[in-house]
């Protein structure tokens, strides 16, 4: 209904940007799902290194905003910051939009309001929501946003993936910031640990002396829509027999709890289960958020993580922790991918789950050891380049916080 | 305002005049080499239906070119016809436009950037390490390159040409370059490794080692003596232990200076023994193509050009000498450490370093092709020569 609107309203977005002030000392986060992602991270960083910040939350869902409150609270008094203020508003408001266009910095994970396509004096970081290794933005053409996403600024994890975003986002390559995810400092810096592995494990009910693997699977088609439509597809359809009960018994044998985070937008969300054995704990998305951890403080708890052709792939990269890839075909994938898909399938640093000796392989690395060291010349050396500060610091004094 | 003029007139010659489906233009710099030669040189072996016409800023070289068409086609008993004629010529403009394929690697007419049914390749002269087009800010120009189709060696080169000059990623193909072919197929050489050791009179045990080092400054300098040249970035010791590692390992060095190079008009400082510099027009009067030399060649030497990407598909040491970032005034599009990584790569910063370049290849190595090793991100595999996957690819 509002989209028809959009190109009538772009003039008035450009007007109002050149007639309101943003304030340096107010920034905006957006994040898909709320307070969440790299947006949460950056958000982090800012709120306990700086001082004197107007942060302002614009949500889709308002149910949020006390945990966001409370949990502003504990990182202000953790930190010793002074002068940060909050303020969480529905995005959908007016006030949010006033608050958006008085923001110097404005952060997203999936794009910002549609009728923006121009920065005057502001910075709008597009963080996105990870390294796309599926076509996306302007490259996929297969499933294209009706809206593009707008950044003035990007990031990307690497020089390989910095062209890749330029394109994806149809931006010169100098707009990219080759400066890791914020999300990721989660994974290398300690003082980025919102919530410590001890706590993350009591919260999800897990021993102290079990390995902790992750599976993050993708979503197939989208949540309640493919419900209602009927055409539900999950990662559960790309797995053969074969898979449950040989992850689940080699989960068993080598003392590890395999725990599935279903992704937002999956249709299981939504729809009951079969099981999926005593040995895979299955968490739904609101499951998820009863638990209050940050997605990325779980992935830093966990001793490996298992996902098909998730961007968390490039991400967990950094750990050096073992990774395995199950259920994920090149073959009957519908969506094109950025580079072929051989360079995931050669590369040294994944697991592929695709016998169950493999399998088994994968858990006896998850039991061994922590952290491996891999070869240098591996492809997958290309996906993350080595930085020595936090991403949020870098992206900070990229725009000036 | 010529420009647009041109431009104009370049749109309505095009609408009025209809190419011939079977003639194809050729446009190199320098002329007839690079991925426009072996491009034709394909053509002219597999397509014995087609006119070819080539395109030259120097017609001193036409008679080469005659007599070359009339022995290649007449080695492979295929037919066609050949056509010379000066680019900046009114003939040589109209048989261009007459043309429905387009070959170049650079330098094609500046205000022709509209292809009505014709299609225009644009086969540039390498994979961009060094900056180019819109990358290469804040030294910029308004008109990229133009073409329907763009080459690249590899998914990640693809993202880097659509940046570079600032086209759609589809329009720029993963087909690898023509000029490679000659490193991967024996006959889509035009000389023989025995015709060009003979040619440049080595001896039966010597290996070759071609050093092809990059131009550091712009043409309009490049005629100044105080210009930089290659020489300036290697320190006087290492040119030492260059030559004599290469002499311990019954190596030979020519080093072939780019055509930009200030050293191909100035005099030139005094090298070591055993190594041998050619300078552009030397190197002419050998009538050898620069990708036959590599394909005889043991090992490679350069800094950052693109022949480094081109030459990992031989498997071949490759040995990094002369960049240096300080006064290197272009940036690179990824950070060369990144290619230090792979074990075929030599950064040639020491003696022990040197030494093991120069004894791989003295041994004649050929590093193993390992699945995931990090070659594959600047030169992915492709099925068959390139020359033929491009000529599919644009309907010949």
């Amino acid at each position: 209904m509002f989209r028809p609107l959009i190109p009538l309203l772009k003039p008035v977005d450009r007007l109002l940007q050149l007639c309101l002030p943003a304030s340096p000392r107010r920034i905006t986060y957006l994040s898909r799902p709320d307070y969440c992602d790299n947006s949460y991270h950056i958000y982090r960083h800012i709120l306990t290194t700086r001082n004197g910040i107007e942060h302002v939350w614009p949500l889709m869902d308002m149910s949020m905003a006390e945990r966001i409150s409370r949990e502003f609270q504990q990182l202000v008094g953790k930190s010793g910051t002074t002068g940060n203020t909050l303020r969480v508003v529905p995005r959908g408001t007016l006030t949010a939009y006033r608050l958006f266009l008085g923001s110097r910095c404005v952060f997203s994970t999936h794009g910002i309001y549609p009728v923006t396509d121009w920065a005057w004096r502001r910075h709008f970081v597009c963080l996105w929501h990870g390294m796309p290794i599926k076509c996306v933005g302007r490259l996929n053409h297969r499933s294209p946003r009706p809206t593009p996403v707008f950044g003035s600024t990007h990031v990307a994890t690497s020089h390989f993936f910095r062209y890749i975003i330029a394109c994806s986002f149809g931006v010169g390559a100098e707009r990219v910031l080759v400066s890791g995810l914020p999300r990721c400092d989660a994974l290398t810096h300690d003082a980025a640990v919102g919530m410590r592995a001890s706590e993350v494990r009591k919260r999800l009910g897990i021993a102290e002396d079990s390995k902790l693997v992750l599976w993050l699977p993708t979503y197939r088609t989208e949540g309640m829509q493919a419900v209602r439509g009927n055409t539900i597809r999950s990662f559960l359809d790309d797995l053969d027999r074969w898979v449950l009960p040989a992850l689940a018994r080699h989960s068993r044998l080598n003392n590890c709890t395999l725990v599935t985070k279903l992704h937002p937008r999956d249709p299981l969300n939504y729809h009951p289960v079969e099981s999926v054995g005593d040995s895979i704990r299955m968490l739904t998305h609101r499951e998820w958020l009863k638990h209050e951890i940050h997605l990325y403080d779980l992935i830093a708890a966990s001793d490996a993580l298992l996902s098909d052709v998730s961007s968390v792939l490039i991400d967990y990269l950094v750990t050096g922790r073992p990774i395995g890839i199950v259920g994920f075909d090149p073959e009957t994938y519908t969506r094109d991918l950025t580079f072929p898909a051989g360079f995931l399938r050669s590369s040294k640093r994944f697991h592929h789950l695709d016998s169950d000796e493999r399998a088994q392989d994968f858990f006896a690395a998850v039991a061994a050891a922590g952290h491996q060291a891999h070869p240098a010349d591996d492809i997958a050396s290309v996906f993350y380049d080595h930085f020595p500060e936090p991403s949020s610091e870098a992206i900070c004094q990229t725009v000036g916080i | 305002m010529v420009r647009i003029l041109l431009a104009v007139l370049d749109r309505v010659f095009k609408l009025l005049i209809s190419t011939a489906d079977h003639r194809v233009c050729y446009l190199s710099s320098p002329d007839y080499g690079d991925s426009a030669y072996y491009m034709y040189r394909h053509l002219a072996q597999t397509r014995p239906e087609l006119e070819h016409v080539w395109l030259l800023n120097d017609d001193r070289i036409a008679p080469r070119i005659t007599a070359e068409f009339r022995a290649l086609v007449g080695a492979t008993g295929a037919g066609g016809t050949l056509r010379v004629a000066r680019k900046n010529s009114l003939r040589g403009y109209f048989l261009y436009l007459t043309c429905r394929h387009v070959f170049y690697t650079h330098g094609l007419y500046g205000f022709s950037n509209w292809p009505w049914r014709r299609q225009i390749v644009c086969l540039w002269h390498g994979m961009p390490i060094k900056r180019i087009g819109a990358l290469n800010r804040p030294v910029q120009r308004a008109n990229w390159p133009f073409g329907t189709l763009y080459l690249a060696t590899s998914h990640f080169f693809k993202y880097v040409v659509s940046r570079a000059f600032e086209v759609l990623p589809e329009s720029v193909r993963v087909l690898g370059l023509p000029r490679c072919d000659a490193l991967r197929f024996e006959d889509a050489r035009a000389h023989r490794e025995a015709d060009i050791r003979s040619r440049l009179k080595m001896r039966e045990t010597e290996r070759l080692v071609v050093w092809l080092p990059t131009f550091r400054e712009h043409l309009r300098v490049q005629a100044n003596a105080q210009a930089r040249s290659f020489c300036d970035d290697v320190p006087p010791e290492i040119l030492e232990c260059v030559a004599r590692e290469a002499a311990q390992h019954q190596c030979r060095i020519i080093v072939k200076l780019h055509p930009k190079d200030r050293l191909n008009l100035a005099s030139l400082p005094a090298m070591p023994p055993g190594l041998e510099v050619l300078r552009s027009d030397d190197w002419l009067c050998h009538e050898i193509q620069l990708y036959d030399l590599l394909a005889a060649s043991a090992a490679l030497i350069s800094d950052v050009s693109s022949v480094v990407v081109d030459y990992l598909v031989t498997r071949r040491p490759i040995g990094i000498l002369g960049h240096d970032p300080a006064t290197y005034d272009r940036g690179l599009t990824f950070p060369l450490e990144t290619l230090f990584r792979s074990k075929r790569v030599h950064p040639l910063a020491n003696e022990n370093s040197i030494r093991e370049f120069f004894r791989a290849s003295g041994a004649g190595d050929a590093y193993p092709d390992d699945p995931g090793e990090l070659t594959a991100v600047w030169h992915e595999p492709v099925p068959g020569k390139s020359a033929e996957l491009l000529a599919r690819e644009v309907g010949l």
